[in-house]
């Protein structure tokens, strides 16, 4: 039984201080969550809880003595295991060679004693990256148990997890708890830190906001304590009214992917108006489908816009006015080293708003033009000939959703537009999709976060290893939706038929 | 530390490292046994100590700008063009071939023309490879230089070697295309001023055009470009083949303004040494300009301290060696193309 704390730590990084006098208490047999919006200090507090980065002040404690981490190499042999959300495993190696990686006397039996407790026993032999992400996370968590770890820190662990996935992970950290581990659950996501921490702590500006016993805390509360003003109540927008027409029908479009699935033979139809959602765990072909649509990827099948068939090619659907919102907004959406009013342009560049004979730009055009953007998306940031690289990833998102928003498009594919974005820019991105829909706009919304999905679509689909299911209303029961995420037989077929 | 204005910020980089170059220069002179204060101090009045010193400077300097505003069109476009030493040498044969032919000085704009087109077109023969054969152009540029270097040996041995055979060199070309030199009797041409339209032409079309955007964004993410719209094969080639036609134009201007004629060892390395000068300039066409008279000035002290001390002339190469590595140092891995 150990007890892990943080006493008044700080760090700064250049103007912005990421932590600011931060203390915490973890008590052994404990599930501690963390919330905070991006940004807040969450992942700059676990990188110190791990040895990655020294604090500018305050220490680590561990049952009242103060520890001095050099390097992550301490913090382990100290005890912290830390399971990133990005997973750190080789993909070529096994799991056993994963977690035995660098350990020069391996301790076979304490390995196999771990594994059977995650249930991991049948597959040390299995290759890394051939692992559903599920398993992959738990050969993580095999790593800092098998160090024997008393302080487990899971970084955003449902992030990539299906719910039933999810389900197990949570089953699991109560299992720790009751064998008189700590452990840190660190996430943005209120609903799953109530369900499943017995304390919670808030950061917001790097400072600890509030600490309560779960049981004592209420969603709102938490809310309000991560945003630091009350929320308005959950959204009573009206509907928005649908328009009767198919603006975009996909027939059995089918696309290779680069890895994982690609798209077997998906058919659905978007009217104007609507916000289409197409839910799934990410790496089940959404990737494929959104270039498909964008006509980036050669696919076959059909896909027509507006009953004419949509014509090929990324720059002739772009002209037609489909518009893309890739996922990886750092290198598929923005060129981070060129000014906010070029990437505000990007792709059109050629609009008559700004181009002048002879292709030359109009820089007084362009700048009035991302004054206008900048102002309506609230969007922070140096000036307008700064670099985008030099913006937040929130003012980075919400520059991207403008760009794509900004000359009422048809049609707009936006693939997980609010993903690492604060609460705040989540809201400003969600306001923008429903007034362009109320405008006519029909937004297909491919999303791993199913709330956001949930919250906006009129009708969803889900996606899985590839294919997609039939429409199901937004009040779908979730454990259909659930089963449909996880690839659950008898309910594709049920509802998978794409006739 | 007090941080530089954003503008000032590149240049000051650039200098530090020329100055952190000339500092090792000094130290690598002191191991080979001269004293490096007045050997700098004969370098530096070689090339800026009266104007036959600074026309020197400026006629080396305006192949390196124009070789060097092509190779930053082509950095900022992504493509890593090492070939501006054989687009030059296609340029300056392109030039000889029309100049031989043509023999008034109304053909000018046309013989410089053929020059930017050949180089042009030796450079497209690379962006064609990669993008239709995936062949990178890393490869293909400096294997092209080779073939440019040994067509050119074997035609000035050959067909086109003049009339009395005595030297591997062709024919001069008319004395009606030669461009003026405005400093006589220092070799100072008109040609300087090409290379500074060239820069100002290169930097509004790069920054302030349409088509010059799609380039950089090319340059800076590939999947940016193609979500927007851009072809990465036709942008590749518009970058490939401007930075060849930059090169062809500075061995035409070279042919025209220096030579008259073409012969074995027509460039010093010119086309190499501008990969050096676009680093140096950060990939600013403008930056090109101050960057080019850097190393202008650089070749022609190291070619005066060999004559007042005998120290050799590979010194300037290790100084400018040290220039790139220190401008690589400090600018790490963003400037150059992936």
């Amino acid at each position: 039984m150990t007890t892990w704390a943080a006493r008044d730590i700080a760090k700064r990084y250049g103007a912005v201080q990421a932590l600011d006098g931060v203390s915490l208490t973890i008590e052994p047999g404990r599930i501690h969550g963390l919330l905070g919006e991006n940004g807040a200090g969450k992942s700059t507090l676990m990188s110190i809880l791990f040895g990655a980065t020294r604090p500018d002040r305050g220490h680590i404690e561990r049952d009242g003595r103060r520890m001095s981490f050099a390097s992550a190499r301490d913090a382990i042999a100290a005890g912290v295991g830390l399971v990133h959300q990005h997973f750190h495993l080789v993909e070529s190696f096994t799991i056993r060679e994963n977690v035995l990686l660098g350990d020069a006397r391996p301790n076979e039996a304490r390995l196999r004693a771990a594994a059977e407790r995650l249930g991991l026993a049948g597959d040390l032999d299995a290759v890394a990256g051939r692992l559903p992400v599920g398993v992959r996370q738990r050969a993580e968590i095999l790593k800092a148990l098998y160090r024997q770890a008393t302080l487990l820190l899971l970084d955003e662990p449902t992030a990539a997890l299906t719910p039933p996935e999810a389900e197990a992970l949570f089953a699991f950290a109560r299992e720790l708890r009751a064998a008189g581990a700590s452990v840190v659950f660190i996430t943005h996501k209120l609903r799953e830190a109530l369900e499943l921490c017995d304390t919670v702590t808030v950061l917001r500006q790097g400072r600890v906001i509030a600490t309560q016993r779960a049981t004592e805390a209420t969603p709102d509360d938490l809310a309000a304590a991560m945003l630091g003003e009350r929320l308005a109540p959950p959204t009573d927008a009206p509907p928005l009214a649908i328009g009767e027409r198919a603006r975009l029908r996909v027939e059995r479009l089918s696309a290779a992917s680069d890895a994982g699935p690609g798209v077997e033979g998906a058919s659905f139809e978007v009217r104007d108006g609507e916000i289409f959602g197409i839910a799934g765990v990410d790496g089940n072909g959404q990737t494929a489908l959104a270039e498909a649509l964008a006509g980036l990827r050669p696919a076959a099948g059909r896909v027509w816009l507006d009953d004419a068939p949509a014509p090929d090619g990324r720059r002739a659907r772009l002209a037609a006015g489909l518009r893309y919102m890739p996922a990886d907004r750092r290198r598929a959406g923005l060129a981070l080293n060129l000014s906010v009013a070029e990437n505000a342009i990007l792709g059109d560049e050629a609009s008559p708003a700004w181009r002048r004979w002879g292709g030359r730009l109009d820089s007084a055009a362009i700048r009035r033009h991302v004054a206008t953007l900048t102002e309506r998306f609230a969007i922070r940031m140096p000036s307008a000939s700064a670099p985008v690289a030099t913006l937040s990833g929130g003012n980075q998102q919400k520059l991207l959703a403008a760009r794509e928003l900004a000359r009422r498009p048809r049609v707009l594919v936006a693939v997980n537009p609010t993903w690492g974005v604060d609460v705040a820019a989540v809201a400003a991105i969600h306001r923008a999709f429903r007034a362009a829909c109320a405008e006519g706009l029909s937004l297909v919304l491919i999303s791993n976060e199913l709330d956001e999905i949930l919250s906006l679509s009129q009708r969803l689909a889900v996606m899985h290893a590839g294919r997609l299911s039939r429409a199901l209303p937004p009040d779908a029961p979730l454990t259909v939706i659930g089963r449909l995420m996880a690839g659950d037989g008898p309910t594709w077929e049920r509802h998978g038929s794409t006739a | 530390m007090a941080r530089l204005p954003e503008a000032l910020r590149a240049p000051a980089l650039s200098v530090a490292a020329v100055a952190a170059a000339l500092a090792a220069g000094a130290a690598v002179l002191r191991l080979a046994g001269y004293a490096p204060g007045p050997a700098l101090w004969v370098m530096a009045n070689a090339a800026f100590g009266g104007p036959f010193a600074l026309a020197d400077t400026l006629v080396k300097a305006t192949p390196l700008a124009l070789c060097g505003v092509g190779v930053a069109l082509a950095f900022r476009g992504g493509q890593f063009n090492i070939g501006a030493e054989g687009q030059m040498l296609m340029g300056a044969l392109a030039a000889v071939a029309a100049g031989l032919q043509l023999a008034s000085g109304w053909a000018m704009p046309l013989v410089l023309a053929s020059a930017a087109a050949a180089g042009g077109g030796w450079a497209f023969l690379a962006a064609w490879l990669k993008t239709a054969r995936g062949v990178s152009e890393v490869i293909s540029t400096l294997m092209l230089n080779f073939i440019a270097f040994w067509l050119v040996s074997w035609l000035v041995h050959g067909p086109l070697q003049e009339a009395a055979k005595s030297y591997p060199q062709t024919e001069m070309v008319a004395e009606a295309l030669w461009l003026g030199r405005w400093l006589p009797p220092t070799r100072l041409h008109a040609g300087v001023f090409v290379a500074v339209g060239a820069a100002l032409v290169a930097y509004g079309w790069l920054f302030f055009t349409a088509s010059g955007l799609r380039l950089r964004v090319l340059g800076d993410s590939p999947q940016a470009a193609r979500t927007a719209g851009i072809s990465p094969e036709r942008t590749a080639w518009l970058a490939l083949t401007l930075s060849g036609a930059c090169a062809g134009l500075a061995g035409g201007i070279e042919v025209l303004g220096v030579s008259r004629r073409l012969y074995e060892q027509f460039s010093p390395g010119y086309g190499y040494m501008a990969i050096a000068v676009a680093l140096l300039a950060r990939r600013h066409p403008l930056g090109v300009l101050p960057a080019a008279v850097c190393f202008g000035a650089l070749e022609v002290g190291a070619a005066g301290l060999q004559r007042a001390v005998g120290v050799s002339a590979g010194l300037a190469g290790v100084v400018e060696a040290f220039v790139v590595l220190a401008v690589v140092a400090v600018s790490g891995r963003r400037d150059a193309p992936a």
